[in-house]
């Protein structure tokens, strides 16, 4: 989607349309709920004060992965960072208001995945999420990465692979 | 890939997202911040009439000073001109002016919009160098009083901060080198004005007491940065490989001696703007620093790399100091000149005169009419200080007319200004003798 420069209506579509997904990305980066929804905001913000600068941006999504990575980089700096090895780990994990059973529902296929994830080096979790769970292609994720094409696609290869080789060795477990 | 991993990541993809009730508040609130960030611009004929943005609830009226052009897109130039020397982005408003908050709002949202770990580093140290810059043109201009240093001060200690922040970040992204880099860029600034300040209290009696604060700030500054800076070129040599640590070392030599040729370009275009004695010591100063570098040069070629960092990092203070000692004199010569009246006629020409800039394709900001002044023949060179990180050598006009520009927009308090003395020749005799 490309939306230009101070087009509130477009700009609002773009959040109704990825909120959820960036909510993802950041749900699975920070601590808590509460956090990644603020990060959330603060995402779009920054999107539209860049914007209202003057900018056109041709590939939103993407950009709003790339200021969401951006986000939670310094909302990490502000709370003493912690690498996602923490992160994934559940004992740094505050315990969730559970107000429905969707709620229990998911922190559980979170942990499975983050469990999963854990086997792999840092770099291949962030770009298998990007891929398997918010679906952008090598190309837009070379631009939340900020790096080239090539490398993403690269990276990306790499990561399958690691990945397919240590589910293939747990099954045999 | 039917895999129960990826089959959990599916189902999480269509039940993990925000509550109706959380997405539609959020929306909400964006929803107000849309409105409350609209930047609009009106032009009415000759005279450009730029409503700025509501936060600052200013109205500014800027004549031949902008190209028409959205407000926010003039600060983002502005905020990207960031780069060597006293530069147009340090003059085009100073603290006390009502342009300035805006000014801050552009360089903050350049930085805002700056996504890596590196360039966010060297544009927050960048600022610094600014802040300091805005001194100087305040004391040049007879402005720096206790108000404009309090103002000046604040925004010192913000951006003093984030470059800390920054600098601090950059390490522990893993790119030591870089950081190292950066925080020396930020130990040459804080030196160099360290001894400006001196210099103007040197000068003014009535200078010491407003200067007090920012001075503080500076020396503190500046013990913290030397030592962050001390720290991490000792990181940088013992956690590489040799190879690593001398590609580093040579680098950082490079750019020292980018530095000291870009002092020595300086010196060349403008001796006629300081006194025999400031070119006289600026030169000597220089031979210091290339004789630093030819030592430097015998230790990396003994293997002794952090004696020749050392020493690198010294010829790169001492030849960022030539520097801007040299180009405030300069300053300070000019404004002594226009106190004479003798070049009120050429002065007034620059308030019409274009400043024509080339900011890498970002578009260019001019003003209507023809320079005739001879000050623009004599615009001198000055490199991005990202750049001299590098060590590489690009060069971008430091563009004197501006000063005059701003000079004769700004309104004069010659009752605030500072004790200045200059000799028949419009030298100033005793507050920049090097």
């Amino acid at each position: 989607m490309t939306i230009l420069k101070n087009d509130k209506t477009k700009f609002l579509e773009a959040y109704n349309a990825y909120a959820d997904a960036i909510f993802r990305y950041c749900f699975f980066r920070v601590r808590t709920r509460t956090e990644a929804e603020e990060i959330v905001q603060e995402t779009f913000m920054k999107t539209w004060k860049y914007m209202a600068s003057g900018a056109e941006i041709e590939n939103i999504r993407a950009f709003l992965y790339r200021v969401a990575a951006n986000s939670i980089v310094d909302s990490g700096r502000k709370k003493r960072e912690e690498s996602l090895d923490e992160l994934l780990s559940d004992v740094h994990r505050p315990e969730p208001s559970y107000e429905e059973k969707k709620d229990i529902e998911d922190a559980i296929l979170m942990k499975d995945i983050r469990a999963e994830l854990s086997a792999l080096p840092e770099e291949d979790r962030d770009i298998i999420l990007l891929r398997f769970m918010d679906d952008l292609s090598p190309k837009e994720i070379a631009v939340a990465l900020e790096i080239s094409a090539n490398n993403a696609s690269v990276r990306l290869n790499r990561a399958v692979k690691r990945l397919k080789q240590h589910l293939k060795e747990k099954k045999k477990l | 890939m039917n895999h129960p991993f990826f089959k959990k990541l599916n189902i999480l993809k269509r039940t993990l997202r925000l509550s109706p009730t959380r997405k539609e508040d959020i929306r909400a609130q964006l929803s107000q911040f849309i409105d409350e960030h609209q930047l609009e611009y009106v032009r009415r004929g000759d005279s450009h009439r730029l409503l700025i943005h509501k936060e600052s609830k200013q109205l500014l009226n800027i004549k031949n000073l902008l190209r028409p052009m959205p407000i926010i897109a003039a600060f983002t130039i502005l905020a990207t001109m960031l780069g060597g020397g006293v530069s147009y982005a340090a003059q085009v408003a100073l603290p006390g002016e009502a342009f300035y908050p805006v000014k801050i709002f552009g360089e903050n949202l350049a930085t805002d919009l700056t996504f890596s770990a590196k360039a966010k580093a060297e544009l927050s140290a960048q600022k610094v160098g600014h802040r300091l810059e805005e001194a100087s043109v305040l004391v040049a201009q007879g402005k720096m009083n206790a108000t404009t240093s309090a103002i000046l001060a604040s925004n010192f200690e913000k951006n003093a901060d984030e470059a800390d922040n920054n600098i601090g970040q950059l390490k522990k992204s893993g790119d030591v080198t870089t950081a190292a880099n950066v925080a020396l860029n930020l130990t040459a600034f804080l030196k160099a004005h360290q001894e400006v300040i001196a210099r103007f209290e040197a000068g003014s009696s009535t200078l010491v007491a407003t200067l007090k604060e920012l001075k503080g700030d500076v020396n503190e500054r500046f013990d913290e940065a030397k030592k962050l800076s001390d720290d991490l070129n000792a990181e940088v040599v013992a956690s590489s490989s040799e190879p690593v640590v001398k590609t580093a070392v040579e680098g950082r030599v490079t750019a020292a001696v980018n530095v000291i040729n870009e002092a020595q370009k300086f010196l060349d275009n403008k001796k006629s703007d300081m006194s025999a004695d400031g070119v006289a010591e600026a030169n000597a100063k220089i031979a210091v620093a290339e004789s630093d570098i030819a030592s430097a040069n015998e230790k990396i070629a003994a293997g002794a790399y952090a004696d020749a960092l050392d020493l690198a990092d010294k010829a790169f203070r001492e030849a960022k100091e030539v520097k801007i000692l040299a180009q405030t004199q300069v300053l300070l010569n000019l404004r002594v000149r226009r106190e004479d009246g003798r070049e009120e006629a050429s002065s007034t020409e620059n308030v019409e005169s274009s400043s024509t800039r080339s900011n890498e394709g970002q578009g260019e900001i001019h003003s209507s009419g023809k320079s005739t002044d001879k000050m623009m023949d004599t615009a001198t060179s000055s490199k991005s200080d990202a750049a001299d990180e590098n060590g590489q050598g690009e060069s971008k006009n430091l563009d004197l007319n501006a000063q005059g520009n701003i000079h004769l927009n700004a309104e004069q308090d010659s009752n605030k200004a500072p004790e200045i003395n200059s000799d028949q020749n419009g030298q100033i005799k005793f507050k920049f003798e090097f």
